[in-house]
């Protein structure tokens, strides 16, 4: 008893009743192991977090529990572009929850071979917070955002060269804040706002053509930081 | 390809949805043709655009939200009527094993009942048969019997009287008359051959002269054996009949005799 509290204390996950079996899981004897490895050794994580593809198959079959991971994974990041793009808690919550039933409800009809979970969800998340904000150029966009849309189709990088969330969204800030104000502004109009370059170019009193380059170049700056497509 | 390497200027453009006009239209018109180059190019700008959204300020989704997107979820998981209203598609994986196997019992079975029906109705037919047979047997016993009855009737009564008729070929087996005044007349014999394919005999009362025209006695088969038993009612005053005669007429019977008789018999 006093090494299952010692585990459970160190984090590593003991099934209710485990103390009661005889028969240990080659697993269970590999997670002490590395348990007693962890009280001396600094360990990242004892055991490889399901990849999204694989939480996703498992959503076709009906798993809330893989959903429940799938949200714990990506919510916040969903839920703050939401928020950020509609400026209103509840709507933001109302698109959140569309969001994560949908994945639910539609899961075969993502496709792994159309690019990575994480950009896909995000791409549908701000298409779908910009519906809400019923933009007037609201019926010149496509709204054919569904799950196998060609305009939720994200080309995965190297997936050796992506790195974890935080790292980017360091490098992503980090790239917005060098950029001219009026830069960045253009770029947050058209990314947030939805807006078009001749919107963005009236709203700001810039020539288009400045408009124009002022995304590009500050698109493929980033790019060049996340060092994708190397 | 010239025009895709104008185009690649706004993929970004067109990944953030800021493109608009004449230089929107064409690219969405490579992508439509699924142009290669454009797909990846405006697929890659895509995945930068995605990464805008790290940009915005962190926000925690309440906990709140957590539990009622998992209750939704679960409830959904729970009752599978619900997702199938939602995927259709999926609906036939929700057809149980066990239902397939009733449907396989219930085709076997039908396909069985159906082969007992057509049985027995094909039993059925055969009986209807037989019966159809046995009843035409015994009406032929019947007439038989009556033919026989009669004959024995007018053989055994006084003040008959009998007569040979002569066949006109001389291989021809000779029939006996048997005649009564009231009760008519008798023809028997045996060894009689069947007459041609179609043909059948007929019994011909012949009256005395300036008394009329042959007059019809009935047509008559001779049996497997060859044995002729006929029975003819007095077709006149049998005091005016002047010979009895045989011939061959076509199955049914003629009016009057077309062919020259094969019998020929006198009355005294």
């Amino acid at each position: 008893m006093r090494l299952q509290a010692h585990l459970a204390s160190s984090g590593v996950p003991i099934s209710p009743g485990a103390e009661y079996s005889f028969v240990m899981r080659v697993e269970q004897i590999g997670s002490i192991l590395s348990s007693l490895l962890l009280s001396v050794v600094p360990f990242r994580s004892a055991e490889p977090q399901p990849t999204d593809a694989s939480l996703m198959e498992r959503l076709v079959q009906r798993d809330a529990d893989a959903l429940e991971t799938l949200y714990d994974r990506h919510s916040r990041a969903v839920f703050s572009l939401v928020y950020r793009i509609t400026q209103q808690r509840p709507t933001a919550e109302e698109v959140t929850q569309d969001i994560f039933l949908q994945l639910w409800r539609n899961a075969r009809l993502y496709d792994a071979q159309r690019g990575p979970l994480e950009p896909w969800l995000l791409t549908l998340a701000r298409n779908r917070a910009l519906d809400t904000l019923r933009l007037k150029r609201e019926k010149q966009r496509s709204r054919e955002d569904d799950f196998g849309a060609r305009e939720l189709v994200c080309s995965a990088p190297d997936p050796e060269t992506i790195a974890d969330r935080e790292t980017r969204a360091q490098k992503v800030r980090g790239v917005m804040a060098e950029l001219p104000a009026q830069q960045r502004r253009a770029i947050e109009l058209a990314y947030f706002d939805g807006m078009s370059h001749s919107e963005i170019a009236e709203k700001l009193m810039e020539p288009l053509g400045t408009v124009k380059s002022w995304i590009r170049n500050g698109l493929l700056k980033l790019r060049q930081e996340l060092a994708a497509y190397a | 390809m010239a025009a895709c390497d104008q185009l690649r200027e706004h993929y970004e453009a067109y990944a953030i949805g800021a493109l608009d006009g004449a230089d929107r239209a064409e690219l969405e018109a490579h992508l439509a043709r699924n142009c290669p180059a454009c797909t990846a190019g405006v697929a890659q700008a895509r995945y930068i655009v995605s990464q805008l959204a790290l940009a915005a300020p962190d926000q925690a989704p309440p906990a709140s939200l957590r539990a009622k997107i998992m209750e939704a979820a679960r409830a959904e998981a729970a009752s599978p009527q619900r997702a199938t209203r939602i995927e259709p598609v999926v609906r036939r994986t929700w057809i149980p094993t066990w239902a397939w196997a009733a449907a396989a019992v219930l085709i076997l079975f039908a396909a069985y009942s159906l082969y007992q029906n057509v049985k027995m109705q094909r039993d059925l037919n055969d009986l209807n048969a037989s019966l159809d047979n046995a009843r035409r047997a015994r009406l032929q016993l019947d007439q038989q019997r009556a033919t026989y009855d009669k004959a024995m009737a007018i053989l055994q009564a006084q003040g008959t009287h009998s007569m040979p008729v002569k066949p006109s070929d001389g291989k021809m087996p000779m029939l006996q008359a048997y005649i009564h005044e009231k009760m008519g007349v008798v023809i028997a014999a045996s060894n009689v051959p069947m007459p041609a394919q179609g043909r059948e005999y007929q019994l011909w009362m012949v009256p005395k002269t300036g008394k009329g025209a042959p007059i019809s006695a009935g047509v008559y088969m001779p049996d497997s054996s060859g044995s002729v038993l006929a029975v003819a009612p007095p077709m006149a005053k049998m005091e005016d009949i002047a010979a009895l005669a045989v011939t061959e007429e076509p199955m049914g019977g003629s009016p009057q005799p077309t062919s020259r008789p094969m019998w020929m018999g006198s009355l005294q």
